[in-house]
């Protein structure tokens, strides 16, 4: 019992983008913005690689804060999910949404991750997991503040409604795949008003009141879906199937309510131009023949004729057509007719077998993946008009499963993988190279950088270790000055110079060495005079040191980073390349199999379709043959009852015209005769009168007898 | 909306329902008896296509750390990306970039990408490598304002590029009475 409702209900798909939820001014991530580009484009492969890469690298960092992506970080991982979904990767998808339920998420990403994961286990068939998780959807939400006081927080908005509204919708759709058809009806009644469920939501509404044994409710909806007005193409289309389906139940025979006058209403609201008009017409038309209104079905017949031949309806109209003119006996136009669609079904079974043929040889699968699907979005019905197509119009109904729109994504999705593996092999051969190259190019050169690296580095080191020397000593003068320290080099020389001299000197009372004194007095004096100043002077000096000694650094530091760079633009790669290269080879042997595997499966599901239509086709082309056979025999029978009527008639006619010459004999007979007894008693008279004159009586009479013969 | 209430025997609705299951299946028993594999299968179809997915997307990330580092270490790394800003009364078709009087990009767009930007998303256009140091940045973008008329801003930008990879944001914001057309976000 459970697969009725699943059956009957028509889902909805719930909108998931998270770029659909972002406002344009709260970006704070450019890589998060780029995740969202591709995403909205529907380039979902691209949209996760960034995605994977920019989350990676932020869990990896240790200040996660300072990261650009800490502002967003949960509709990051939130959007992992959702992209996964819409990319059909489920597994992924379960996980990484459970991950963002169990983190610290606002309540509106809260409800929009329960939501999305009620989505998931609903079209994984769980519609109970989809309730018990569609239970925690809320409105408030209780938080702790950082005083570990609590407050209630609640969502508005229409952001936050939508997926409230969603919630309740998905939830009633599960209640219904479960039986229980009064919570749906509850739940439903929660989701109405929005914009957005608007078709689906009455279809299903209706459909949850007929489950729920209250028929009258329903066909009330149904009907009122029925007649709704509409632009919307999606919309219109759900009415005109509603229409159909009413039609399709009141011309039911098994049904005891069946009534074709009812059922002619319904099919006459289907729109001319609509996916269902073919039905309709070919409805309409069944539906006036019931009462045996032949005149009344040929309209809608005549006009499904002349549509295009690969739909079943326009082929049942084909022996439809002349079915009504034969039993209006207008037997020659319906002998012609099927005479037409005879020839007309032989060259569609020609078509269906080349199409088979093409299917088998590969060409329907190479058609589906051209990469003109990028910009054509009715593709594969316009893959007819290809040479080496199959007749796409005979799979259409096939085509617009959601099992066969699954196993096409499927296969498109794989073979745009291959496609990447294949450019990234084609980047990996191009790395190589680089680095080769690289190599070539840097090594012979190093070892001389190498060398004029070393003499720069023992000079800076130098240099720095100098520099920490006098700094040292000029620091010891602060806290103990030594003048001395300070003297320029002529006064160190010739402090020098008087020392050796008083060296020399013997007596210590003499001119010569009183002079000496004198002349270090005026040299100490000067060092001891200018002491503040000098001291100052030096630290200025070793300041502008440490500015020229900070550039030799930056310089060093420059240095040391670009010959690194040098190093590893070619260093370190051939391991993750070999072992790249390896995996995306393994990878694309599995890949190669299972497109394979899904290829055939389409292919398969497309040669059985057409093969179905062709074994249809045949048996009309079988009926039209012994019905235009018929209804020949019949138009010459008409015909040649027609002409011996004629000859009848001409006999009837001569005959009558024997009988009228006949009685104008007989007339002229009975004048003649009436002359003759006139003559007759006349010449009696005379007779007597002759026989007494000649007696010649008998040969007279002879004579008039004679005479009236002729 | 005319609604009109019918009242029917209590077993119609087993007719109707019955009714609708036949029309359900004969629209999707095309594929219920023509695929001869069983669900089990195709379940394993879909699951095996999803981990290959799983790995490519591993692989890609793998690959993408690879040609970052040897094409665009992160001591050169220098990227432009654009965004929209403003009431949306334009749409733009192009941009050009240019890095030192230099083109580095140009992009036609689409109109998914137009729809993407106007939704928030932002367009990485350019990545390349720069050395440290000034660099002058030369912007210039051709759209449509409202009424259809062509129209075409330009503008530059000095940049100063450090040890670490740099980027900058272009935010456009069409024909901006009061503001810049063109703005730059230094990130």
């Amino acid at each position: 019992m459970r697969v009725l409702p699943a059956i009957m209900i028509l889902v909805l798909s719930l909108p998931v983008n998270a770029s659909k939820f972002f406002a344009r001014d709260e970006l704070k991530d450019l890589h998060l913005g780029e995740v969202f580009f591709y995403a909205h484009q529907q380039k979902y492969f691209e949209a996760l690689a960034s995605l994977d890469a920019e989350l990676a690298q932020f869990y990896e960092v240790d200040e996660r804060q300072l990261n650009s992506l800490a502002k967003h970080h949960n509709l990051a991982d939130f959007s992992v999910g959702e992209i996964e979904l819409q990319y059909r990767m489920h597994k992924r998808a379960d996980k990484a949404i459970r991950a963002v339920l169990g983190s610290e998420v606002d309540l509106l990403t809260r409800n929009r991750a329960v939501l999305a994961l009620a989505n998931l286990l609903y079209q994984k068939d769980d519609p109970q997991g989809a309730i018990v998780v569609l239970e925690s959807i809320k409105q408030k939400a209780v938080v702790s503040n950082s005083d570990d006081e609590e407050s209630t927080t609640s969502i508005s908005g229409d952001q936050a409604e939508q997926v409230i509204a969603d919630a309740d919708y998905l939830k009633a759709l599960s209640y219904v795949s479960i039986g229980q058809y009064s919570k749906a009806i509850e739940s439903f009644e929660k989701a109405r008003g929005f914009e957005h469920l608007e078709g689906y939501w009455h279809y299903n509404y209706a459909t949850a009141f007929l489950l729920n044994n209250q028929p009258e409710r329903a066909f009330s909806l149904y009907n009122s879906l029925g007649r709704i007005s509409t632009d919307d193409p999606a919309l219109a289309a759900l009415k005109d199937k509603v229409n159909l389906k009413l039609a399709n139940f009141f011309m039911d025979k098994n049904n005891s309510l069946a009534d074709p006058k009812q059922a002619k209403d319904f099919f006459d609201r289907v729109r001319l131009d609509g996916p269902f008009s073919n039905q309709a017409l070919l409805g309409s038309g069944w539906a006036a023949l019931s009462d045996e209104s032949y005149q009344r079905a040929i309209v809608p017949w005549t006009l499904l004729h002349e549509r295009n031949i690969t739909d079943e309806s326009v082929q049942e109209s084909m022996m439809a057509l002349p079915y009504a003119y034969s039993k209006l006996q207008v037997y020659g136009k319906a002998a012609n007719l099927y005479h037409y669609a005879v020839n007309q079904f032989t060259a569609e079974i020609q078509r269906l077998d080349q199409s088979i043929r093409m299917v088998r040889d590969g060409s329907f699968l190479k058609a589906m993946t051209d990469k003109r699907h990028l910009k054509d979005e009715n593709w594969l019905v316009n893959l007819r008009t290809l040479p080496e197509t199959p007749e796409t119009h005979y799979i259409l109904s096939l085509m617009a499963s959601a099992e066969f729109q699954s196993f096409y994504q499927n296969y498109k999705d794989l073979d745009k993988l291959n496609e990447t593996l294949d450019h990234a092999l084609t980047s990996l051969d191009a790395y190589e190279d680089i680095i080769a190259k690289r190599r070539a190019y840097i090594e012979p050169l190093l070892p001389a950088i190498e060398a004029r690296f070393k003499q720069i580095d023992s000079k800076l080191r130098l240099r720095v270790e100098q520099r920490d020397n006098l700094a040292k000593k000029l620091n010891n003068i602060l806290v103990q000055p030594r003048p001395e320290f300070l003297a320029f080099s002529n006064e160190r020389f010739y402090l020098n110079r008087i020392a050796q001299l008083e060296r020399k000197i013997p007596s210590k009372s003499g001119q010569s060495y009183q002079r000496l004194q004198r002349l270090k007095g005026v040299v100490l004096w000067n060092i001891y005079r200018e002491y503040d100043r000098r001291l100052t002077d030096s630290h200025k000096s070793l300041m502008s040191l440490d500015d020229v000694i900070a550039k030799e650094k930056e310089a060093y530091n420059s240095f040391v980073r670009t010959r690194q760079a040098a190093t590893q633009s070619y260093e370190g790669y051939t391991i993750p390349i070999t072992r790249i290269r390896a995996q995306i080879e393994n990878t694309k042997r599995r890949l190669e199999g299972v497109q394979a595997k899904q290829g055939h499966l389409m292919e398969t599901l497309a040669i059985n379709e057409l093969d179905r239509r062709r074994k249809r086709l045949e048996s009309y082309q079988i009926k039209a043959r012994f019905a235009m056979a018929e209804n020949y025999d019949r138009a010459i029978k008409a015909e040649s009852d027609a002409e011996i009527k004629a000859i009848q008639e001409r006999k009837l006619q001569l005959e009558k015209e024997q009988e009228l010459l006949e009685l104008q004999n007989q007339q002229q007979q009975n004048q003649k005769q009436q002359m003759q007894e006139q003559q007759k008693s006349s010449s009696e008279t005379n007779s007597e009168e002759r026989a007494s004159l000649n007696g010649s009586d008998g040969h007279n009479l002879n004579l008039i007898t004679e005479m009236a013969g002729v | 909306m005319t609604v009109k209430v019918y009242t029917f025997k209590p077993h119609w609705i087993k007719q109707f329902i019955l009714n609708l299951i036949f029309a359900t299946f004969v629209l999707s028993g095309i594929s219920l008896h023509a695929a001869e594999v069983s669900s089990d299968e195709l379940k394993g179809i879909d699951e095996q296509v999803q981990d290959i997915k799983k790995d490519v997307l591993g692989l890609t990330s793998e690959l993408k750390n690879l040609e970052e580092k040897l094409l665009f270490p992160s001591n050169t790394q220098f990227s432009v990306f654009v965004s929209l800003t403003g009431n949306n009364n334009f749409e733009i078709d192009g941009m050009q970039v240019k890095v030192n009087n230099k083109i580095v990009a140009y992009h036609a767009y689409t109109f998914k990408e137009v729809e993407a930007l106007r939704a928030g998303a932002v367009q990485r256009i350019y990545t390349g490598n720069a050395k440290s140091g000034n660099h002058m940045v030369e912007v210039s973008f051709v759209a449509r304002d409202s009424s259809g008329d062509t129209f075409q801003k330009n503008a530059s930008y000095r940049l100063e590029k450090g040890v670490g990879p740099k980027f900058v944001e272009v935010v456009v914001a069409g024909q901006s009475g009061s503001g810049q057309p063109i703005a730059f976000k230094d990130w």
